[in-house]
C-alpha cells in the first residue's frame, strides 16, 4: 500500500517528458523574443514593469513562461503573471491564451478589444482568429502566423525583420 | 716650384651628407607609409563594421527565431560587397548557424601582404538583442583595394621623396660650392698677403723649408735675397699709409715682373720681400740682386707722386750661411743691415762678422735707449766763420754721445738708430733745448750776434709736434727767433712736399731762419728750392773736399753759390779744412764757412 502510494506521489511530482519540456521552453523564447520585435503606443508599458500574463492550464508551460520574469524588455524588467480567463487584464502588455475553448478565448479576446495588449496564442497550426500572434510547432522549430489588422487595432507595431520571419501574415 | 698651400676638402663628409639625407628622407617616408596604412586599415575596419551591423540586425532576429535560412539570406547580401570573402554567424554553443562563402576563386594575396598584415582583415562582433549577445557574426575581408591604395600611395611618396632628395642634393652641392670657395678664400687670406697678392710670412716659412729640405737632398745650392724699401718709411710717414700701401702694390708688380717663373717672391711684412732662387751660387745672386735693384730704382708713379724708393739687399747662401729657413733668414737679415750700412742701393753677402756687427748694434740699441736720461748725450759747437774776415758768425751743434760700456759712438752710427727707433725725437728736443740754452748765455755774455745752427732730421718732420716744440723752447730759454737756425736735410723734402713746405712756412713764421744741410749730394731740385722758404745752403764736405784741385768739383761749388746768389740764398761751405779752400770759396763769392781750418767741433766752455 506505502509502495503504491509511493509510485503514485512519484508519478504525480514526476517533471513532464523532457521533449514536452523543450517544447515549451522553445515556444517561452519565442513570446520573450516576440516581445522584443512588437511596439507598444507611448504611455505603455506602465508602473516600470513589463506585465506578461499567462491564462493557461498547462502547468509547464505557466511554469516556462514564469522563469521568462527578470528578463528585460524594452528597458523594463518582464513579470510574469498567471491569470484566470475572467480576470482583469487590463495591467498586461501581453498576454498568452493556451487551449482553451472558443467561448472563453471570444471573451478575452472581446476584454482586450482594441486595448494595446499583443495576444499569443498556441494555435496548433493555424491562425486563430483574433489572435495577434499565433504559434505553431513542426518539429523542433517554432512557427508563427500574424494577424497584422489585429495587431494595429491594439495601436502595436510589429517590426519588419518580425514580419519577414513568419510563417504566414495576415495583411 | 710655385708655393703651393695644402688644402683638404675632406670629401667623405659628402657621401656622409648624403647618406644622411636619403636615411632621414627614407625614415620619413616609412613613417609616412606605415601611418598612412594604419589610418587607411582602420578605415577598413570601421566600414567592415557598418556592413556587419548592417546584417546583425537582421540576423539577430533570425537568431532567436532560428530562421537559418532567413539568415543565410540576410548573410547573401554580402555579394554586393565584393570585398567579404566570407561571413559566418555562430551561436554561443560554438554551432555554425549560418554562413556566406563568396563566390568564384579568390585570388590569393601577394607574397609580401602577409607578412606586412596587408593580405586580409577578420572582423567579429556579437548580435545583440536587448544588451543579450544572441550569437557572434564574423567577416573576412580581403585588402585588396587597401593594397592598392598603399601601392599607389608608397609611389607618391618614395616619388616626393626622391625629388626631395635630389633637390636636397642640389642644394648642398651648392651649399658645398659657396663653403669650398670660402675655405679657398681663407686658405688663401692665410697664406697670400692681401695687399700685393704675394705668399706671405707663413706660406713663406713653410715652403722654403720644403724647398730647403728637398735641395739639401739633392745637395743643391741656393739663395736667399732679402731686400726692403729704402725709403719707404719716409713715404709712409708722409704720405700716409694708404700710399704706402699703394706704393708697395706697385713694387710688388714691378718685382713680378722681373723675377724668373722659378723664383719665390714673397712679402714678409712692412716693406720686407724675399727672393728665393733655387740653383743660384754666389754669381748668380749678385746678378739677380743687381737687377732687382736696377727695376726698383725707377721712380713709381703713385696717386700722383714720383716716388724713387730704391731698395737694398742682403743675400744668404743655402746651405752655408744658414741650414734651416730661420737661420737663413737671420743671416739674409744681417747682410742686409750691411747693405743698409754700406748706403743703400746696394746687396751684401752675409759674412760672419755681421753677426757680431747685429750682436754689436744690439747693444748700441741698448744703450742708446738710456743715454738720453742716464745724462750720456751732450753737445758739441763747431764755429761757422765768415770766410773774409774770419770772424765767428755762428755755431753748428752737434751731439756726442759717449756710452760707458762702448766709449765715443759717432753720430753716423747713433743718428740712425736713433732715427729707426723713433729716439730721435727726443733727442731732437734735447739738442734744440741744449742749444737754445747755450744760445741764450752767450748771448747774456755778451756776443749779440751769435746764431746756433741745430740739426733736424726728416724724422722730426712727422708728427706735427716740430713746430709746437721750437716755439715753446724759445719760449722757456728766452732765445730771440733770429739767433736760431735749423738746418734740415735733402731727405726731408722728398714726398710729402705741401705737408713739409707747410711746416717750414710755420717755422719761418716764427722767425728761425732755415738752411738746406748737405746741399748737392740729394735730390732737391731748382724748382723746389724756389718754393721753399729757405734762407741758406750748406754745401757738402764731399765738394769742398778736393777743391781747388778737382775741376768738377771746384765747377758744382761755383754753380751751386751762383744759382744761391740768384736765388737770393746764402752759402756756407762745409768742411773747409785749408787756406787754398778758403780762398777758393772766398774768390767765388761763398761768405761763410765751416771746418776743421776753422775749429773743431768743442763742448761750449
Amino acid at each position: 500500500m506505502r509502495g503504491i502510494l509511493l509510485a503514485i506521489l512519484l508519478l504525480a511530482l514526476a517533471p513532464p517528458t523532457r521533449a514536452a519540456l523543450e517544447e515549451y521552453e522553445v515556444k517561452a523564447a519565442v513570446i520573450y523574443h516576440l516581445s522584443l520585435f512588437a511596439e507598444w503606443p507611448p504611455g505603455s508599458p506602465r508602473e516600470g514593469s513589463f506585465n506578461l500574463c499567462a491564462l493557461t492550464e498547462n502547468e509547464s508551460m505557466a511554469e516556462a513562461l514564469s522563469r521568462l520574469g527578470g528578463k528585460t524588455v524594452k528597458g523594463v524588467s518582464l513579470m510574469a503573471w498567471r491569470k484566470r480567463p475572467t480576470s482583469d487584464l487590463s495591467i498586461c502588455q501581453m498576454v498568452y491564451l493556451g487551449d482553451m475553448n472558443d467561448a472563453a478565448r471570444g471573451r478575452v479576446i472581446a476584454q482586450l478589444a482594441g486595448q494595446p495588449v499583443l495576444t499569443i496564442g498556441n494555435g496548433g497550426g493555424a491562425q486563430i482568429p483574433g489572435i495577434m500572434v499565433s504559434l505553431g510547432i513542426a518539429g523542433e522549430r517554432v512557427y508563427f502566423d500574424i494577424d497584422l489588422p489585429a495587431v494595429q487595432r491594439g495601436g502595436l507595431r510589429l517590426d519588419a525583420k518580425l514580419l519577414r520571419l513568419a510563417r504566414s501574415v495576415v495583411k | 716650384m710655385k708655393p703651393q698651400p695644402t688644402v683638404d676638402h675632406g670629401r667623405g663628409w659628402d657621401r656622409l651628407n648624403w647618406l644622411s639625407t636619403a636615411l632621414a628622407l627614407g625614415i620619413a617616408t616609412l613613417l609616412l607609409i606605415s601611418s598612412e596604412t594604419a589610418t587607411l586599415r582602420e578605415d577598413f575596419q570601421h566600414r567592415l563594421a557598418t556592413q556587419a551591423s548592417l546584417v546583425s540586425a537582421n540576423s539577430a532576429a533570425a537568431v532567436v527565431f532560428k530562421d537559418a535560412q532567413s539568415a543565410q539570406d540576410n548573410l547573401a547580401a554580402f555579394q554586393h560587397a565584393p570585398d567579404i570573402l566570407s561571413a559566418r554567424i555562430v551561436l554561443p554553443d560554438g554551432t555554425l548557424f549560418a554562413s556566406y562563402q563568396k563566390a568564384g576563386a579568390s585570388e590569393d594575396a601577394p607574397f609580401w601582404a602577409g607578412p606586412l598584415g596587408l593580405d586580409r582583415i577578420e572582423y567579429q562582433r556579437p548580435l545583440d538583442l536587448e544588451d543579450v549577445a544572441v550569437a557572434d557574426i564574423s567577416l573576412v575581408a580581403d585588402l585588396e583595394p587597401l593594397r592598392a591604395r598603399i601601392l599607389g600611395f608608397i609611389a607618391v611618396v618614395l616619388g616626393a621623396a626622391l625629388l626631395a632628395l635630389l633637390i636636397a642634393q642640389a642644394l648642398m652641392a651648392r651649399l658645398r660650392r659657396a663653403m669650398r670657395r670660402n675655405e679657398d678664400d681663407m686658405v688663401h687670406m692665410a697664406h697670400y698677403d692681401a695687399l700685393t697678392g704675394l705668399p706671405n710670412r707663413a706660406l713663406f716659412e713653410t715652403h722654403t723649408a720644403r724647398v730647403l729640405a728637398q735641395t739639401a737632398r739633392g745637395g743643391g745650392c741656393a739663395a736667399l735675397l732679402f731686400f726692403d724699401l729704402d725709403n719707404f718709411k719716409v713715404v709712409n710717414d708722409s704720405l700716409g699709409h694708404p700710399v704706402g700701401d699703394l706704393l708697395l702694390k706697385a713694387v710688388a708688380a714691378q718685382l713680378g715682373q722681373v723675377v724668373r717663373q722659378s723664383d719665390d717672391l714673397s712679402r714678409l711684412g712692412g716693406d720686407e720681400f724675399t727672393l728665393l732662387v733655387v740653383g743660384a751660387e754666389r754669381q748668380q745672386a749678385i746678378a739677380v740682386a743687381e737687377h732687382v735693384i736696377q727695376a726698383l730704382h725707377q721712380p713709381f708713379p703713385v696717386d700722383g707722386h714720383e716716388l724713387s724708393v730704391g731698395a737694398s739687399i742682403g743675400i744668404a747662401l743655402f746651405p752655408e750661411d744658414g741650414d734651416s729657413v730661420d737661420k737663413l733668414l737671420r743671416s739674409a737679415d744681417s747682410a742686409l743691415y750691411a747693405a743698409k750700412a754700406a748706403g743703400k742701393h746696394t746687396w751684401r753677402f752675409f759674412s760672419a762678422e755681421m753677426d757680431q756687427q747685429a750682436r754689436d748694434r744690439l747693444a748700441l740699441e741698448a744703450g742708446l735707449r738710456h743715454a738720453l736720461e742716464r745724462g750720456e748725450l751732450r753737445m758739441v759747437y763747431q764755429p761757422i766763420v765768415d770766410l773774409g774776415t774770419g770772424r765767428h758768425t755762428g755755431f753748428e751743434a752737434l751731439m756726442r754721445w759717449t756710452s760707458p760700456e762702448l766709449g765715443d759712438v759717432s753720430p753716423a752710427v747713433f743718428i740712425p738708430i736713433a732715427e729707426e727707433t723713433g729716439l730721435i725725437h727726443a733727442f731732437g728736443a734735447f739738442a734744440l733745448r741744449e742749444a737754445c740754452a747755450q744760445t741764450r748765455t752767450w748771448l747774456d755774455e755778451g756776443r749779440i750776434d751769435v746764431v746756433v745752427s741745430v740739426n733736424i732730421s726728416a724724422r722730426q718732420f712727422y708728427g706735427r709736434t716740430l713746430v709746437d716744440s721750437v716755439r715753446q723752447t724759445l719760449l722757456e730759454t728766452q732765445l730771440p727767433p733770429s739767433h736760431l737756425d735749423l738746418e734740415i736735410t735733402e731727405t726731408a723734402l722728398m714726398g710729402a712736399e705741401r705737408e713739409v713746405i707747410d711746416i717750414l712756412n710755420e717755422l719761418h713764421d716764427l722767425g728761425v731762419s732755415l738752411s738746406l744741410d748737405d746741399f748737392g749730394i740729394g735730390y732737391a731740385s731748382l724748382s723746389q728750392l724756389k718754393r721753399l722758404p729757405i734762407q741758406k745752403l750748406k754745401i757738402d764736405r764731399s765738394f769742398v773736399m778736393d777743391i781747388p784741385h778737382d775741376h768738377d768739383d771746384a765747377a758744382i761749388v761755383t754753380a751751386i753759390i751762383g744759382m744761391a746768389d740768384a736765388l737770393g740764398l746764402s752759402v756756407v761751405a762745409e768742411g773747409v779744412e785749408t787756406q787754398d779752400q778758403q780762398a777758393f770759396l772766398t774768390a767765388v763769392g761763398c761768405r761763410r764757412g765751416q771746418g776743421y781750418l776753422f775749429g773743431k767741433p768743442e763742448p761750449a766752455e
